[in-house]
């Protein structure tokens, strides 16, 4: 990343900071609920507790309430949606080029293990004489899920808010679902997660800690949604590829900008992925045009490993040239 | 707002370093933090300050939580505002009590400064603004059935309202992640802008949006906002009947459960039948046996 | 022929068999265990190491094991067939067969599930399968099918058995101890013969057997859908059905003809397991062979001609990669029966054993090219994950269950040709139960 770039991410980050805050300040929930209110003068509300070996201290009261285990939601919960949202996703392939940021972001917010990425990178060329683009691919949360229906045991489901979930409490690892899926949106644990889990209680909306022998899949971070946060791949997006957002709203950011969800894929003539197999994604592509930089560029600055995926389909790619 | 930035990782001296280091061979590089502040003014009026605290992370910002952050204001002579805490996205925002009598500079401005002042893993941290006081009304009316939003800003000097001409102004409606910008304009000699909001925005279920007028991160004024909720929107509805029978739903669709409950019916009804043969079959053996017995 | 000397002839027959045991049996037995044991090993380091241990990954979720499932459960349709529809048809030929065939059957649906438990990652939560049903899974399908279908194939093998233990349990020439003279006569449930008690037997085995045909069609119907309602090339097929069926009656009756060839050199029953029987049976394997051969032909056609990019990837694939187990599976393993028994020339016990071999094998290999190019062929290519993951081979893991598997299979045929006689004493001396009927 240039040095313009980690401050263009600054920028998005302080930026995210503000709208978060200000709809805490303006009585709304929100991740700065807890806004640390102080008091002119230099005197912060201070608490009683009680500590673990029985004595009495006094705190910030602000510690207090940020140290309050926030609620899991159990799979009971998770199963019912946001109320009145139907959560969407665009993708403009027009802007990426293979930062994997999302892919970090989205490995480290879920502790997942490094065989096991649940937005992945492809590099793809659809016919011999159209340009080759990168294509980025969460969980397309389909309407008409496959993999959901082919499930024996109600492992995995589909909320009314349109994110579907697996519960790896549930989940017997038989792997339909991961045959079911077209779009091999679906990764399994084929070991004990080599990530170390945090020590919390577990909730389908995050799918942490990790079970060996289950199988999870990118959730739309909806535990981020819970509380009004985009989920992580795209506030991490250098670029700004991924747009997230609510129908019912019409209306989509990719942290920085914000658009009218009907009226972008109207302008940028958006798509969905294979919409011929009928499962109705919920993630949308906008066409790779006008990219002002090279495909190419996507392969620099990464592990030997990961240009190493790439290297079997650029050849096919070229022969084929 | 004028930004003079005091990013300063100021080294610090201190005595006990040397000591320390004999103690704990691999001496670890202290975080070198940085920090910046933003100024909010709500619809209320309320001064919000807003600092975030991160370090640098291979470039990616990791926020620094359960920092000590202290506000003040002035030039020369600080006025202390506070202190927070940051919580754990690094944030530490001090919400300034009304009426409070700020040292306003030559040129209208107050400066608000924010201070880390560090610890011996933890370089101190500074940022300030320069903002100048505001006032942002806004009027939602129907003008012939045309939803129209008028905008009017205006500092107050020495009691009378001079209007804040020639600045950009944003109009926004909330939305669940960000706002969605409706229109931007340059406000007009009289410190006003007018514009009108489409009908087809969506709101609530019962058609209700939040309406945002807003200096956005202004060069003078920082963020000075105005919020006002009111039914223009067109209502909104989404849900899926839990009853709903499909492939993917918990309940099955309804010919697939009676297809296999007449299949297995019939099978398991014809495996019971045979089974009660078998028994009629021993039954038929005992009665031969106590007959030939007889 | 008299029917006690008859019976009488075949207890004399198995009398050294039922009574005592040879080393050669228990080295064989040995060997077996061993083989068995080392499955074991390998489903131990898979448990305690996770899925890790196999060649499965991502994208080949399943691999050797589903196709081991799928074989398994097709060679149970051997016994179904077998017994039930030459039951049916009451053809004469079949009466020393038709043990062997629900032996099969029986043996071999016990063994396939456990292949498909080897495919689940949480063995320790395979309760849910029955506590938390989805009928819309048609795992669950194959759940309550399979289920179904052992539940039936049991009661029509013990229908079958009863005279057999009621002769057992009455005869006086083979010594057999104390308990096992118990259980035969706890088994034969007071079966004496009267007209009324086989009327009963027949009854009930005429109705099993028309239910074990249908039950065992739609239970590899439901097997086919596993594949054939997702949307990956090469599965979502409509013909997978009735496709699957043909299959498994192919490596049914290919599976009889090599155990009919083996029973038969080691019991010496040349009297009564006949060149007839090897040639009807041949037939039965060439005419499946053929309508085997029609519904491949017409699967890859299609997909062939219509050439829709990802199935076109996927021939494409079966020819480069897949080739020789293609032109194996597909050419040889469906040309070599046709020709051997075709040509009443070739037509030898030999030559038409190892035309079954060879079905058999073929038949292996052709799931094999079914479940692994498909799962190597996703509409995304593979790319995403590590160079060491792309590709799937078999580890030693999955190769040792495997043998353990068959192994089991033999082992389990051993213990229960000890148990009672390969052939059906009752159905070789019986009166044709109809002759009875009319009797009445």
């Amino acid at each position: 990343m240039s040095k313009k770039e980690e401050s263009k991410s600054r920028r998005k980050f302080l930026k995210t900071g503000i709208t978060a805050g200000i709809s805490a300040a303006a009585g709304l929930t929100g991740g700065g609920v807890m806004a640390n209110k102080a008091f002119a003068g230099g005197a912060f509300k201070k608490v009683k507790v009680l500590t673990t070996d029985g004595k009495v201290i006094e705190v910030d009261e602000a510690l207090v309430e940020a140290k309050a285990a926030p609620e899991t939601i159990g799979r009971k919960a998770s199963m019912v949606g946001l109320p009145d949202r139907k959560f969407v996703m665009v993708v403009d392939l027009a802007k990426c080029k293979n930062a994997r940021a999302c892919v970090d972001a989205c490995q480290e917010g879920h502790f997942l293990p490094k065989d096991h990425e649940w937005i992945k990178l492809f590099y793809l060329k659809d016919s011999p004489q159209t340009a080759p683009y990168w294509f980025p691919r969460p969980c397309f949360h389909c309407d008409n899920p496959m993999c959901v229906s082919v499930c024996p045991v109600g492992a995995t489901y589909k909320r009314t808010d349109g994110i579907v979930l697996v519960d790896t409490e549930r989940c017997i690892g038989c792997k339909f679902c991961m045959t079911g899926c077209p779009y091999s949106a679906r990764v399994f644990h084929w070991k004990e997660p080599d990530v170390e889990q945090p020590d919390v209680a577990y909730s389908p909306e995050t799918n942490v800690p990790a079970k060996e022998g289950t199988v999870g899949k990118c959730v739309w971070c909806a535990d981020n949604l819970r509380k009004n946060k985009l989920p992580r791949c795209v506030s991490a997006c250098p670029m700004g590829v991924i747009y997230f957002g609510d129908m019912v709203e019409d209306s989509v950011t990719n942290g920085t900008e914000t658009v009218r969800f009907s009226q972008l894929l109207e302008d940028r003539a958006g798509y969905r992925y294979r919409e011929e197999l009928g499962t109705h994604p919920g993630v949308y592509y906008l066409p790779p045009s006008n990219r002002s930089f090279t495909v190419e560029s996507g392969f620099e600055g990464h592990d030997e490993e990961i240009q190493k995926r790439y290297e079997q389909s650029v050849n096919k790619y070229k022969s084929k040239k | 707002m004028i930004i003079k930035k005091y990013i300063i990782p100021l080294f610090l001296i201190f005595s006990g370093s040397s000591v320390a280091g004999q103690e704990t061979p691999v001496e670890e590089e202290p975080i070198e933090p940085v920090m910046e502040m933003t100024y909010l003014k709500d619809t209320e009026g309320n001064i919000n300050l807003r600092s975030s605290m991160v370090n640098y992370v291979n470039r990616q910002p990791v926020p620094l939580p359960g920092l000590e952050i202290i506000f003040y204001a002035g030039e020369d002579s600080l006025v202390s505002l506070g202190s927070v805490t940051t919580d754990k996205e690094g944030w530490a925002i001090l919400v300034l009590d009304e009426g409070l009598d700020l040292p306003v500079g030559l040129d209208g401005s107050v400066r608000y400064f924010a201070e880390y002042q560090g610890t011996d893993n933890i370089l101190s941290a500074e940022y300030e603004v320069y903002v100048t006081d505001v006032n942002l009304d806004m009027e939602l009316t129907l003008l012939d059935s045309v939803k129209t939003i008028s905008l009017r800003a205006y500092s107050l000097v020495e009691g009378e309202e001079v209007p804040v001409a020639d600045e950009d102004i944003y109009v926004y409606v909330k939305r669940m992640f960000s706002d969605l910008p409706l229109g931007e304009d340059f406000l007009d000699e009289n410190g006003e802008f007018m514009t009108e909001i489409p009908d087809d925005i969506p709101g609530d279920a019962q058609g209700y949006i939040e309406i945002i007028g807003r200096f956005n991160d202004h060069y003078l004024f920082g963020t000075v906002e105005n919020r006002q909720t009111i039914q223009w929107g067109m209502p909104t509805k989404h849900e899926i009947p839990v009853s709903q029978r499909t492939l993917w739903t918990q309940i099955a669709p309804l010919w697939m459960v009676i297809t296999l409950s007449i299949l297995l019916a019939g099978v398991w009804g014809h495996y019971i039948f045979v089974i009660i043969q078998l028994f009629r079959l021993r039954r038929i053996a005992r009665k031969e046996e106590s007959a030939t017995l007889v | 022929m008299n029917d006690i000397a008859q019976q009488d002839k075949l207890l004399a027959k198995f009398k050294p068999f039922l009574e005592t045991t040879s080393t050669r049996w228990y080295l064989i037995l040995l060997v077996l265990i061993l083989i068995f044991a080392w499955g074991i090993s390998g489903l131990v380091t898979q448990i305690t190491g996770g899925h890790i241990v196999t060649g499965m990954r991502d994208n080949v979720v399943w691999g050797v094991y589903i196709v081991n499932f799928i074989f398994f459960m097709g060679l149970s349709y051997a016994g179904a067939l077998v017994s039930g529809v030459l039951h049916l048809f009451n053809s004469e030929w079949r009466k020393p067969i038709i043990r062997m065939a629900e032996l099969v059957t029986v043996i071999s649906l016990m063994i396939g599930p456990f292949f498909i438990f080897l495919c689940i990652g949480r063995l320790d939560r395979l309760h849910y399968l029955f506590i938390h049903p989805r009928i819309q899974s048609p795992i669950s399908w194959d759940v309550i099918g399979i289920t179904t279908d052992l539940i039936g194939c049991f009661i029509y093998l013990y229908l079958s058995f009863i005279e057999d233990f009621a002769i057992l349990r009455d005869q006086k020439s083979i010594n057999l101890p104390k308990w096992r003279q118990k259980v035969y006569k706890f088994l034969a449930l007071g079966y004496t013969g009267t007209p009324k008690q086989k009327k009963i037997i027949h009854k009930s085995r005429t109705l099993m057997s028309a239910m074990i045909i249908a039950i065992a069609i739609i239970v590899y119907s439901v097997l086919a859908w596993i594949f054939g309602v997702t949307l990956q090339p090469g599965w979502d097929s409509t013909i997978f059905g009735p496709y699957f069926v043909i299959a498994a009656i192919f490596s049914g009756s290919g599976l009889m003809i090599i155990l009919m060839w083996i029973f038969r050199r080691i019991y010496h029953l040349e009297e009564f397991i006949t060149k007839k029987h090897f040639v009807n049976m041949g037939v039965l394997l060439l005419v499946v062979a053929a309508f085997y051969g029609y519904f491949t032909f017409c699967d890859y056609l299609t997909k062939w001609y219509g050439s829709v990019k990802i199935n076109a990837e996927l021939i494409d694939k079966l020819f480069t990669e897949f080739n020789w187990m293609f032109i194996f599976a597909n050419y040889f393993g469906i040309i070599i029966p046709i020709v051997i028994v075709g040509i009443p020339h070739l037509r030898t016990i030999r030559n038409i054993t190892i035309a079954a071999v060879i079905a058999v094998v073929a038949l292996w290999v052709n799931r094999y090219i079914i479940v692994i190019p498909t799962l190597e062929t996703p509409f995304l290519p593979i790319q995403e994950s590590r160079a060491d993951w792309l590709s799937y081979s078999p580890t030693w893991v999955e190769w040792s269950l495997t043998a353990g598997g068959v192994a089991i299979f033999i082992i389990l045929f051993k213990l229960a040709s000890k148990f009672l006689p390969i052939i059906s004493l009752s159905e070789m001396s019986g009166v044709d139960h109809r002759e009875l009927k009319i009797l009445e």
